[in-house]
């Protein structure tokens, strides 16, 4: 108790010494912990959007650009397919189920996905209110965007051409809001969905002028219907083999496995966050030395007041665990320090990567898995820079220290 | 309370021997000699902050010299107070925290009205809430004197504990020391080159003799 005390005060007495010390720490946990959750998180919620997807159809283009923008709604789409070539697929023996998806439109940077009542129920989504979409221009809205405009029940809005906040605004074929999504914690907060045929007749209406809407509308048919990209799940692994190989070399379509580009793409993150993490050590490396050099200098200046402490009656162990409670106070300081730095500057991306990437944060808050290693570190880390300095007071000559005076 | 036989110490090739010495509880003992006699040695051998290499060091009842290192700071602290010459002081604690601290390593933690009555008597009542590093050396002093005596310990040795003030405080922190002593009843072993301090204590004195080669030691 007595030993914890004079540590504080030893602490509060040179306090730009030890806030440099802190900072370090602070900086170095902070970092690691953020690199983990971040990384845990992206995993996480990569892996989850992907479960049950075995393939992705869409136009040519770059596979890892159709993944990310039909399952993950973050990149451009590669354009169009007509749904006749797509059917064949959709109605293969060896596809257990397909989800034509048609997107292009977005209203204020949320997408608009025209698609089934499939897509919902396979990302688990449940009505919090109203019902599916059942004609054309009704809409279902996922949590996030009816809260974030105050889109209720009835509402009615516009969408707009492109994916951008700007640009051309679809007049004159609002969207009535027909149901709200309970929050799902997936992609699904994040899009509007409504049925193929609004999106078809909005732009068939748009290619062909306002005077043929009902003929362009009633009567498409097939041959001219055209999808984004079809999510297909498979009956049985062998397909995974055949399917997407014959169809890039026989077809005008492209078949993208999202397992595979997923891996690709963590695998580009994943070099990043090596590079951040070793600066993370490199932090933490030098948090050490900077506590090593911050307790060996003042022990070098307080030798005499370990000698004192000594001919009062402390014994060595004493006088060891006092330096050892010095490094670990700052260690715990560097802890919490870290934590809520790592959790901060979540809280401040979060809003930007909800809106710009569809990446929500699950329990950001609560502590990860790594994180309980990462304090262990922190604190061993101090403790062994504080070691030399601690053998060093237990060693003390106080004769020769005091009559140095 | 104190008695000492013939000690020895050994400085590398030189040895130090210094001549028996006597001092009961409520008594005072001056040692002076010359620069290099070997004054703080002695002081430190008598605090076993040194171990002697002949002779026997006997506190009360206690042989100190074969005690463990361990046992020995914990007998130090409950035994013996030592005022230095330089006044060292816990920079991070205040004077109050500082004298309690040392009763506290003593295993004897003194009530604040002791505390306050004993800084009143040393004229360092007004200075308990300062740090020390903000006290003159007179006030330092008397704050060390004050931390020496906080645990009533039976023996009290202090190493040059005027050296460094001038005559009035010279005078008025000896007479402190040997008063508050004497109200304890404790043994007080004073070591010293101080001439003023002879005049003071006149009663015991023990002259150490220059030893060979000494005044090239590092002492």
């Amino acid at each position: 108790m007595m030993t914890l005390g004079i540590a504080v005060r030893n602490l509060l007495h040179r306090p730009l010494r030890s806030i440099t010390s802190w900072l370090l720490l602070t900086c170095a946990a902070g970092m690691l912990a953020l690199l983990l959750l971040v990384q845990a998180q992206a995993a996480r919620q990569f892996e989850q959007h992907v479960a049950g997807i075995d393939m992705v159809l869409g136009a040519k283009g770059s596979p890892l650009q159709l993944i990310l923008s039909s399952v993950y709604h973050i990149d451009a789409p590669t354009g169009n397919i007509s749904l006749q070539e797509a059917q064949p697929w959709m109605q293969h023996p060896m596809v257990r189920a397909a989800i034509p998806l048609s997107l292009g439109d977005s209203y204020h940077g949320f997408r608009i996905v025209g698609t089934t009542p499939a897509y919902i129920h396979h990302y688990g989504g449940h009505m919090a209110q109203g019902r599916m979409f059942r004609h054309s221009m009704e809409a279902v809205l996922g949590s996030a965007v009816a809260e974030r405009y105050h889109l209720r029940i009835g509402s009615r809005f516009n969408g707009m051409h492109g994916l951008g906040a700007e640009g051309h605004v679809h007049e004159g074929h609002p969207y009535t809001v027909s149901g709200i999504l309970a929050p799902a914690g997936n992609v699904l907060d994040q899009v509007i969905l409504t049925s193929l045929s609004s999106v078809w007749d909005i732009h068939a209406h748009h290619k062909e002028h306002r005077e043929h809407r009902e003929e362009a509308g009633e009567h498409a048919n097939n041959s001219t219907r055209q999808v984004t990209a079809v999510l297909l799940q498979f009956r049985n692994p062998m397909a995974q083999l055949q399917l997407p190989r014959w169809i890039n070399t026989h077809t005008r379509l492209q078949a993208a496995v999202p397992a595979i580009e997923v891996n690709r793409l963590l695998s580009l993150m994943g070099s990043g966050i090596q590079l951040l993490r070793m600066i993370g050590w490199l932090l933490m490396a030098l948090a050490a030395c900077s506590i090593f050099l911050m307790l060996l200098q003042s022990l070098q200046e307080r030798r005499y007041e370990l000698a004192l402490l000594r001919s009062l009656g402390a014994g060595r162990v004493q006088l060891l665990a006092l330096v050892l409670t010095e490094a670990a106070l700052l260690g715990l300081a560097g802890i919490a320090g870290g934590y809520l730095l790592s959790r901060g500057i979540l809280a401040a991306l979060q809003p930007g990567l909800a809106q710009q990437f569809h990446y929500v944060l699950q329990h950001w808050w609560q502590p990860g898995p790594g994180e309980g290693g990462i304090a262990l570190l922190v604190l061993l880390v101090c403790l062994l820079a504080a070691l030399l300095p601690g053998i060093r007071a237990f060693r003390l000559n106080i004769s020769k220290t005091l009559s140095h005076a | 309370m104190l008695q000492t036989t013939l000690l020895q110490y050994r400085y590398g090739q030189r040895v130090l021997t210094f001549p028996p010495l006597q001092c009961g509880a409520g008594e005072v003992l001056l040692v002076t000699g010359a620069s290099g006699a070997g004054k703080t040695t002695l002081l430190h051998l008598l605090a076993g902050l040194l171990l002697p290499r002949a002779g026997q060091v006997r506190i009360g009842g206690t042989v100190i010299n074969h005690l463990p290192a361990a046992q020995m700071d914990r007998f130090r602290g409950r035994h013996i107070g030592i005022v230095y010459q330089q006044s060292h002081f816990i920079a991070a604690l205040t004077v109050q925290d500082n004298l309690q601290l040392a009763a506290r390593l003593a295993r004897k933690p003194a009530a604040a009205t002791r505390m306050e009555a004993l800084a009143h008597a040393l004229g360092i009542g007004h200075l308990l809430r300062q740090y020390p590093a903000r006290l003159s050396q007179g006030e330092q002093q008397r704050v060390s004197i004050a931390r020496a005596l906080l645990p009533a310990p039976p023996l009290i040795l202090a190493d040059e504990p005027t050296a460094s003030l001038d005559d009035d405080n010279c005078m008025a922190v000896a007479r402190l020391l040997q008063q508050q002593a004497r109200q304890q009843q404790a043994a007080l072993v004073i070591v010293t080159h101080d001439n003023r301090l002879k005049t003071l204590f006149h009663q015991q004195t023990v002259v150490l003799e220059p030893q060979a080669g000494l005044a090239t030691l590092p002492l």
